[in-house]
């Protein structure tokens, strides 16, 4: 019963785009491009991605994918958005503290997941960018990162003969420019949804806990999940962790320039936590196993004063640490249709 | 069973969903050409108390600090403009964004209601929504050099140059916030005092503003001190409502 129930909900996805697409073409006014509510997954709360003429689009997906994996967008042609954010790693990277761009030149923060973007706020450690349209401009033209122009970007796409008909398919025109390529960016990274973990198949009643995970899972909603909340493990705000090895960079102070949100970071989501190794916003810590001690015992001043609340024994760690493991989506991770086509 | 109707559910709910939402309407009514008219807007750059023209690239003293400087670049956001008649009553300008720069220094404002209009608003700078509303075209698109994309939102004001009295040779202010407490939108208000700005559907009147390029170092703000801005402060606020001061209306012409 389980099993079909799954399998029933994976066709209703397929059916209801299909139809909803299918009314779409039939209906449609020349002008007026509509929203199509994407069938996102029922213990899910609302999305916070807003642009009604970017509703889901399998064509725009695709176009938006090869876009995310061609390396020929950075400035020497060697770095892609996938290059920082590798699908096995659950879209974080792979095992690097800080990561490589163009030149091998280093960044000052951790490579951070790319899943269930259509539920974030805010973007980047410090929540400077607001909208997903506009965030590939921030690796596009960093000069640590990709070391591009917009309009550098939109020429080496047109010089490439293989878009012309990704953007035929996904806009019904070869128009390409700044505005269709980063709508295409977004429809691919709002399509990498982790909803297929363990916990996930819990809480729809398709599988159940361990004891000790249960044990974690009880541990993580007194003392984590204020944060960390479900079913996103995120509640997009931003705290100091306690981590007093910032250097010069003070989070979200850089963009808001005001005093208390100093050493502020966004809380990072949990899904897939354990392979998104290593930790935190600067990648100081190695192993999950460390930062829950350092949050058990550090005795840094610079606390958020929920997580100053955190109060774990080494066998709760342990517990958390079993219940943490009951995250990773490996249907996500290992999903073909987010992996690189080239 | 269950399936099935589940099923039935969600193709009837998508085709309600598809007729209700693509109901067409008509995004621009037609109206008589007769009851709307068009004006411009001049920005004219000036320099100092003496209003002398303001020329790029070019050095200028400035009249408070005596720094010697010279502007090889000046652009900023004008948009959301308002008229207003004598009676109160309004016409915003639809989709109102312009980006002025010495080189592109006159807006034309088309479909104006005809009326007589007293008064002219308009903010310098984005208005806060349409900082973080996502993707924008023509004067708000990203790739004008006017976008922060580390931190989402535009520069409303970019003014860059060399001086002697800057630390590095050069100066480079980037000025842009909407959020408190820095929050450096600045809105304007231009009265027409003598003359009325009078649409009709025969002429093109022109609202002539100075803008007083000086006031930016207004107060005197000395280049060695204070040489670049790149990010949301106090000095990005003081700085805006510095250049904002320096907007006068010069006159109405028919």
């Amino acid at each position: 019963m389980v099993s079909y129930l799954t399998m029933f909900t994976n066709k209703m996805n397929s059916r209801f785009i299909l139809i909803g697409f299918t009314s779409l073409y039939l209906f449609s006014c020349s002008k007026t491009e509509i929203q199509i509510s994407p069938f996102y997954p029922a213990h899910f709360p609302e999305i916070a991605y807003k642009n009604a003429s970017n509703g889901p689009n399998s064509a725009k997906i695709n176009l938006g994918r090869y876009l995310f994996y061609d390396k020929n967008l950075s400035l020497t042609k060697t770095v892609s958005c996938g290059s920082c954010h590798s699908q096995v790693h659950g879209f974080s990277d792979h095992n690097l503290p800080v990561s490589y761009g163009i030149y091998n030149r280093t960044g000052l923060r951790n490579s951070p997941s790319i899943v269930n973007m259509a539920w974030n706020t805010s973007f980047m450690w410090d929540g400077g960018i607001r909208h997903l349209d506009v965030m590939p401009i921030a690796p596009f033209t960093d000069t640590t990162e990709m070391g591009m122009s917009l309009p550098e970007v939109v020429t080496r796409i047109k010089n490439n003969a293989q878009y012309s008909s990704l953007y035929q398919k996904a806009y019904g025109s070869t128009t390409i420019n700044e505005t269709t390529t980063l709508l295409a960016l977004s429809q691919f990274m709002n399509s990498l949804i982790s909803s297929n973990s363990k916990y996930d198949q819990v809480v729809i009643g398709k599988a159940s806990f361990t004891s000790n995970e249960q044990a974690g899972y009880t541990i993580f909603k007194n003392q984590c999940s204020s944060c960390h909340k479900e079913p996103l493990f995120t509640d997009f705000s931003f705290a100091q962790n306690g981590m007093t090895n910032s250097g010069n960079d003070y989070g979200r102070f850089r963009i808001t320039q005001v005093e208390s949100d100093k050493y502020k970071f966004k809380v990072p989501t949990l899904r897939n936590v354990t392979q998104t190794y290593p930790y935190l916003h600067n990648g100081s810590v190695s192993n999950l196993k460390q930062v829950l001690e350092l949050y058990a015992h550090s005795p840094s001043q610079l606390k958020d004063a929920r997580l100053s609340k955190v109060n774990l024994s080494q066998s709760e760690i342990e517990y958390l640490l079993e219940f943490l493991k009951t995250l990773e989506d490996w249907d996500f991770m290992s999903n073909p249709t987010f992996s690189d086509p080239y | 069973m269950k399936k099935h109707i589940l099923t039935y559910f969600y193709i009837s709910l998508s085709l309600v969903l598809a007729f209700t939402l693509n109901s067409c309407k008509d995004d621009n009514p037609q109206t008589s050409e007769s009851t709307k008219g068009d004006f411009k807007i001049e920005f004219e750059h000036v320099w100092g108390p003496t209003l002398a023209p303001f020329v790029m690239n070019t050095q200028l003293v400035h009249p408070m600090s005596a720094d010697t400087l010279t502007v090889n670049l000046l652009k900023y956001y004008v948009s959301n403009i308002v008229l207003y008649k004598a009676d109160g009553s309004t016409f915003k300008v639809p989709e109102s964004y312009y980006l002025i720069s010495p080189e592109e220094n006159i807006v034309t404002i088309s479909n104006v209601p005809t009326a007589e209009y007293t008064r002219m608003e308009f903010l310098l700078g984005v208005d806060s929504v349409s900082n973080f509303s996502g993707l924008q075209e023509g004067a708000l698109n990203p790739s004008n050099g006017m976008f922060w994309s580390w931190s989402t939102g535009y520069i409303f004001t970019r003014i860059e140059g060399k001086s002697p009295q800057s630390p590095s040779g050069v100066f480079l202010y980037h000025l842009g916030g909407y959020q408190s407490p820095y929050n450096a939108i600045n809105k304007k208000s231009i009265a027409f005092t003598e003359t009325a700005l009078n649409i009709k559907p025969t002429a093109t009147p022109q609202v002539h503003l100075t803008v007083n390029v000086a006031k930016f170092w207004h107060g005197p703000v000395k280049i060695a001190d204070l040489n670049v801005i790149h990010n949301v402060g106090d000095n990005a606020v003081s700085m805006s409502r510095n250049f904002a001061d320096g907007f006068l209306l010069d006159h109405v012409h028919q």
